[in-house]
């Protein structure tokens, strides 16, 4: 890890890598339109690949993972383009994708087992062999474990450039803890996808995370609509989704963009919205109101294929059975498909509701209505909803959400008279609202009939993102499985309810399971109850993750008990984390540290005790996400030192431990770990996956087996067609409908169900089963809780193109690019503070300061500040006194906030919409910012000559 | 002042601002020579006890090492000695970093003196060395030993383990008994965790209010806390510290056990 001795300009000229330099530019100027080749484009573009060896494989700059060629010379990857034959990226490759380039060789890699030499901070590291890492890892959890019990060990992912989190999910379980966290996970995703779990039994609506395909399909598409809410994907997601967006625009489909920020999505919006930050609830509300106000949702599918005409129990505030109200009624569905009641305006009266198809129910149910029955009132879930949103006209929502009234009307009426549908991203994840946002997201879409229809957004493919491949074809009753992605836990260990079998049915089978395997019932339940946090906040079941603010807390007091060796599986976790210093503050609680990442981040200088070096994506067999019906391979083109794949290093300390043991681990659960030992193992699983019969049959016949297409991917109406029982398929609820009045939420905050079953966990406050207005906690307005004049701002937060997650900062060309941090800050409010663009200025909020750069701009609200999520500067090598690289003086995460309110059902804390204060100051000592001082990051001669290398395991 | 090894309270909050007050850096084989000395004539005391207080907590694996090579070089200790001691603690065998460097980061964090003395035993002086070749020093400095500081000892005094019990015991009283009777039954064997689990299964003293909500603790914050207080440790089980001995056996005489 030598300092290169070529300079930033003469590498530039000499190195291969020089077409880097070209493809950065030219594949951003020519995204998103077809053209012909520049003038000499075609002859340069020729003799650039020239004498080269292509390879194809795909990105994997972020989760998008597009199809991608990699060029390369005497065995250095020297060029990278996109893959013309991807569907929606169409050849495009972002600066995420190009930045491979440095990052791979990159003097930062870690390519050999390093033990930490000095104190926690030093950066001072041994080379170790792969047996002495192993062996050193698994005794420090073997000697924990034995001397405090299982639940000393704890695992985290998280953070981008790993992709370990299956395996971090179960690693734990392997050593029978409960306790893993990610960053990502209440806080980017989890919410959106686990609602729509218990929402319809679908996809969610994430343009960020694959999840959305159909509006992107390049033949017979649909769309004429897409709201953008809360999310950036021509930033984000640049070539796939963004590419994606901006051939729907350029083929006239309208576009609303929810954004606090005037992003590029929203430059080309044909609305924009600029709502406050953390204030969505009001907005969505808004949208309700105005659209029951002026009738102008689909009636017919609210009314069959939703949830909300059923009348709600006022004392339960669940949906009432037909049987409770009506004793003598004989219900002719299944049970597991329940009557319940509703008012119908056949007979005027309440009467039972009984699933069937629209065309044969005995009811015509009124949406909306409230009255008494048996001397008790009722009121119907829609009647509920519309109360809820009554309050939000558009004049109220304007002047809550800093949107002009008229805009707010516009952007409904775009929405509400074309097809389409919403799509988000990570915004609300990072909020308290993170389950409200995407109950509201989807409940309009659910409220307009857009769901299983051609041109929306709240599909389920035969093959979903994490779904059950062809459980939309089969004709059965849909269900929805739960504990991990699809369920896999429930069936693995016995535990979990599953939704649409009736009570007696979930009875029978887990009664089955446990017979069949008592030891991982009994564990995994044990598991569930005691997983940090997990009493509050138990959406975080979906994903077996723990409550990160909770575990701090636990590793800090040591109570319930004490989390004390800790296997992170990437990433910077303090660029991740919520208020970062605050886990700085506990790092000298934790016994251990073990972490696996290709580089060195302040997170691992500053905590690791011991750190594996793992393969870039130029070096690692995997199958990529789908692009619509379709999935790449992401290729091993190249392998240098003694890297290896992500599921690897794990797999073996775990090994490692059940020999120290003498065969099992005591306490752990079997198979526990789901991740490849061996390269042999990680090469063929991806074969299989794109239908090779082995690794080297793919390698010798690519374009045969790539891209893998699913048959009968797309889906529609599905909920119409008729299953085995005579019903309509209907949805994979526990009412076989759209559940726009979340009913299950109820269940889990009351006893943990569906996931902690057969044992229950203990009840908590209700969650909300419908979007509720909720203000942030850190309110800029005078007279609400959380107001301090001090800080007047409010701070959101986003990323910018150049990177992805806490990755790349290392990347020299992106760097020069973007240097530093930097805070956009409208010109009216930065000239009453005397801020000129491109000044330092202090970023105060009630956890810590940072210092980032002035960016003036008009895209931005006059009481709102945006910074980008992740900044951490990494500015640090040998010739730095402070090796911490900046992180305390620019990271955004010293200022977010990671205590209570959290959001009440995954325990999301406050990363966006807190408020800060703004003064002048100067550049930070050890932050660099011009071209030159980047040049520690620059390739070097010695990476670039690294070895080819053979699999380590 | 914040006591490191304070049982009442796990995290201290480190001065987050001013962590860089210790000193330069030491070689990756912890190498250092006495000219290298941070200049401790410029930080107070108070300033010094808070280096030396960051650098015995900063890892929980070396902690007890740290503090015990504290008490062992108030007498002055030759480095084969001090190494050796440190080499039979029980704790050692988990410690992330080699003696030699354990005890010059105690120097560097003003907890110990190094001392440098020459084949007649006498102390070799910076004056003495001033224009000698790294050989000459060599051959001029006979032997180093460390002794622990004014700093060193008022740290050590101030987490005696007996100071640290008291504060325990007193901190939460309805777990009093409880840790009693754990001292107890790790007294004369040693005790693998499974049994300290089955003890203490399903006692009240297990539950505890965690941001207003009862919880159930695992037995293990018995066995944390104790260790912290410097009363347990781990020789293939967990047993009593010659320390958590001696402050059994004085509840014992008192007839507080």
């Amino acid at each position: 890890m030598s300092k290169t001795s070529l300079t930033r300009r003469s590498f530039v000229k000499v190195s291969a890598l020089a077409g880097a330099a070209a493809t950065v530019g030219a594949s951003m100027a020519g995204c998103m339109q077809e053209s012909g080749p520049a003038e000499g484009g075609e002859e340069q573009a020729l003799s650039s690949t020239e004498g080269l060896t292509k390879v194809r494989t795909s990105c994997h700059g972020c989760i998008q993972m597009c199809p991608a060629i990699a060029y390369m010379k005497d065995g250095v990857v020297v060029k990278l383009e996109g893959d013309p034959e991807a569907p929606v990226s169409r050849g495009s490759l972002c600066i995420k994708g190009l930045n491979q380039l440095h990052t791979m060789y990159s003097p930062r890699r870690v390519l050999h087992p390093l033990r930490r030499a000095g104190e926690r901070g030093e950066n001072k590291w041994e080379v170790i062999s792969w047996d002495e890492a192993i062996t050193e890892a698994a005794t420090h959890i073997k000697d924990a474990i034995d001397k405090y019990g299982n639940y000393a060990f704890f695992s985290s992912v998280g953070g981008g450039g790993s992709y370990s989190f299956m395996e971090a999910m179960t690693l734990p379980m392997a050593f029978g803890s409960p306790t893993v966290f990610e960053p990502g996970c209440a806080q980017c995703y989890l919410p959106r996808w686990s609602m729509s779990k218990l929402f319809y039994g679908g996809d969610d609506q994430s343009v960020a995370d694959n999840a959305v395909q159909e509006i992107f399909k390049v033949t017979d598409n649909k769309t004429e609509v897409v709201v953008i809410w809360g999310a950036q994907p021509s930033v984000s997601e640049t070539a796939e989704s963004g590419r994606g967006m901006a051939e729907l625009r350029a083929a006239g489909v309208k576009t609303v963009v929810v954004d606090p920020n005037f992003s590029p999505d929203a430059v080309k919006a044909d609305v924009w919205l600029p709502v406050r930050p953390g204030t969505d609830t009001k907005l969505l509300l808004s949208w309700f109101r105005y659209i029951f106000e002026n009738k102008l949702y689909d009636e017919e599918f609210t009314k069959y294929w939703t949830n909300l005409p059923f009348l709600i129990d006022p004392d339960t505030k669940l949906p009432v059975k037909a049987q409770e109200l009506f004793p003598d009624f004989a219900q002719t569905t299944p049970e597991n498909t329940p009557a319940y009641v509703c008012f119908d305006l056949k007979t005027g009266a309440v009467a039972p509701f009984e699933y069937s198809a629209p065309a044969d129910s005995a009811v015509d149910p009124e949406i909306f209505w409230a009255g008494e029955f048996n001397g008790k009132q009722y009121k119907t879930a829609g009647q509920i909803y519309k109360e809820e949103a009554d309050p939000w006209t558009l004049e109220r929502t304007a002047e809550e959400c800093w949107v002009p009234a008229d805009r707010i009307e516009a952007a409904i009426k775009l929405y509400a008279e074309n097809n389409g549908g919403i799509v988000n991203g990570v915004a609300s994840d990072m909020t308290e609202s993170a389950s409200q946002v995407p109950l509201g997201c989807m409940g309009l879409d659910s409220i307009m009939g857009r769901i299983f229809k051609p041109g929306c957004t709240m599909t389920k493919k035969a093959s979903g993102v994490f779904g059950p491949t062809g459980e939309v074809a089969a004709p059965t009753r849909p269900l929805t499985y739960n504990n991990g992605f699809d369920g896999m836990f429930s069936d693995m260990y016995g535990v979990g309810a599953v939704i649409g079998l009736s009570d007696a049915e979930n009875e029978a089978r887990i009664k089955e399971l446990g017979e069949k395997m008592p030891d991982s019932q009994r564990i995994l339940n044990k598991l569930l109850q005691d997983r940090l946090g997990m009493k509050d906040h138990k959406g975080l079941y979906a994903w077996c993750h723990s409550h990160i603010p909770t575990v701090r807390n636990a590793i800090a007091t040591g109570e319930p008990f004490k989390p004390r060796v800790w296997f992170d599986m990437s990433g910077n976790k303090l660029a991740m984390l919520g208020n970062a210093k605050s886990w700085y503050d506990v790092f000298p609680e934790v016994d251990y540290i073990i972490c696996q990442y290709p580089h060195l981040t302040s997170f691992q200088i500053e905590a690791a005790d011991l750190v594996f070096p793992l393969r870039e994506w130029l070096e690692e067999p995997m199958v990529n996400m789908s692009q619509l019906d379709t999935q790449w391979l992401q290729n091993e083109c190249v392998h240098i030192g003694e890297t290896v794949s992500h599921s690897i290093p794990a797999a073996q300390v775990v090994n490692k431990c059940r020999e120290l043991w003498g065969g099992e681990i005591p306490g752990g659960l079997m198979p526990g770990y789901l991740g490849s030992a061996t390269e042999a193992e990680v090469k063929q699983s991806t074969a299989e996956t794109l239908g090779a019969p082995d690794w080297e049959t793919l390698q010798a016949n690519i374009d045969e087996y790539v891209p893998h297409v699913t048959p009968d991917y797309w889906k529609y109406n599905q909920h119409e067609e008729i299953a085995d029982d005579g019903l309509p398929v209907g949805f994979g609820t526990e009412s076989r409908k759209v559940e726009t009045y979340c009913q299950i939420l109820l269940k889990l905050a009351r006893n943990g169900y569906p996931f902690c079953y057969p044992e229950p966990q203990e009840s908590c406050a209700d969650y909300s089963p419908i979007c509720v207005p909720i203000e942030p906690a850190e309110s800029p307005y005078e007279g609400m809780p959380g107001y301090d004049a001090e800080y007047p701002f409010v701070l959101t937060s986003g990323r910018v193109p150049y990177f992805h997650h806490g990755t790349m900062r290392h990347a020299p060309f992106s760097r020069e690019l973007f240097p530093c941090a930097e805070i956009r800050i409208n010109p009216a409010a930065a000239a009453d503070l005397g801020i000129e663009h491109m000044d330092w200025v202090k970023v105060t909020s009630r956890r810590g300061e940072v210092h980032a750069r002035a960016y003036l701009t008009e895209g931005i609200g006059p009481k709102t500040v945006w910074m980008e999520r992740f900044w951490n500067p990494e500015c640090f090598d040998a010739s730095q006194e402070n090796p911490t690289g900046g992180w305390r003086e620019c990271n955004v995460n010293v200022l977010t906030k990671n205590d209570a309110p959290f959001n009440e059902v995954y325990g999301s804390y406050t990363n966006r919409g807190f408020t800060v204060k703004i003064e002048k100051s100067t550049r930070p000592e050890n932050i660099w910012v011009e071209a030159e001082e980047f040049e520690p990051f620059m390739p070097t001669t010695e990476m670039l000559a690294e070895a080819q290398t053979k699999d380590v395991f | 002042m914040t006591d490191y090894l304070d049982a009442r309270s796990t995290v201290q909050d480190p001065d987050f601002d001013g962590m860089e007050a210790e000193g330069g850096a030491l070689g990756c084989d912890g190498s250092l020579a006495a000219e290298d000395l941070p200049a401790a004539d410029a930080l107070t005391f108070e300033e010094r006890l808070a280096v030396l207080n960051r650098t015995v907590m900063r890892h929980p694996l070396n902690r007890e090492i740290l503090y015990k090579a504290l008490v062992f070089c108030e007498t002055e200790r030759p480095l084969r000695e001090a190494e050796d001691f440190i080499a039979a603690l029980p704790q050692f065998a988990a410690c992330t970093q080699n003696q030699y460097y354990l005890l010059t980061s105690l120097v560097r964090a003003h907890g110990l003196v190094l001392i440098e003395r020459d084949e007649a035993g006498n102390e070799v002086s910076p004056d003495q060395k001033e224009g000698l070749t790294e050989d000459e020093i060599d051959d001029l400095v006979a032997a180093i030993s460390f002794k622990t500081t004014e700093v060193g000892a008022y740290f050590a005094e101030y987490n005696r383990p007996a100071a640290r019990l008291v504060d325990l015991l007193h901190l939460v009283p309805e777990r009093t008994d409880t840790y009693i009777e754990l001292l107890r039954f790790v007294d004369g064997a040693a005790r693998p965790y499974g049994q300290i689990e089955h003890l203490l299964a399903g006692r009240p003293a297990l539950e505890t209010v965690i941001d207003g909500r009862v919880e159930t603790m695992q037995p293990s914050v018995f066995v944390d806390k104790l260790e912290r207080a410097g009363a347990l440790v781990w020789k293939d089980g967990w047993t009593l510290t010659e320390e958590g001995r001696e402050f059994l056996e004085d509840l014992l005489e008192h007839d507080q056990a």
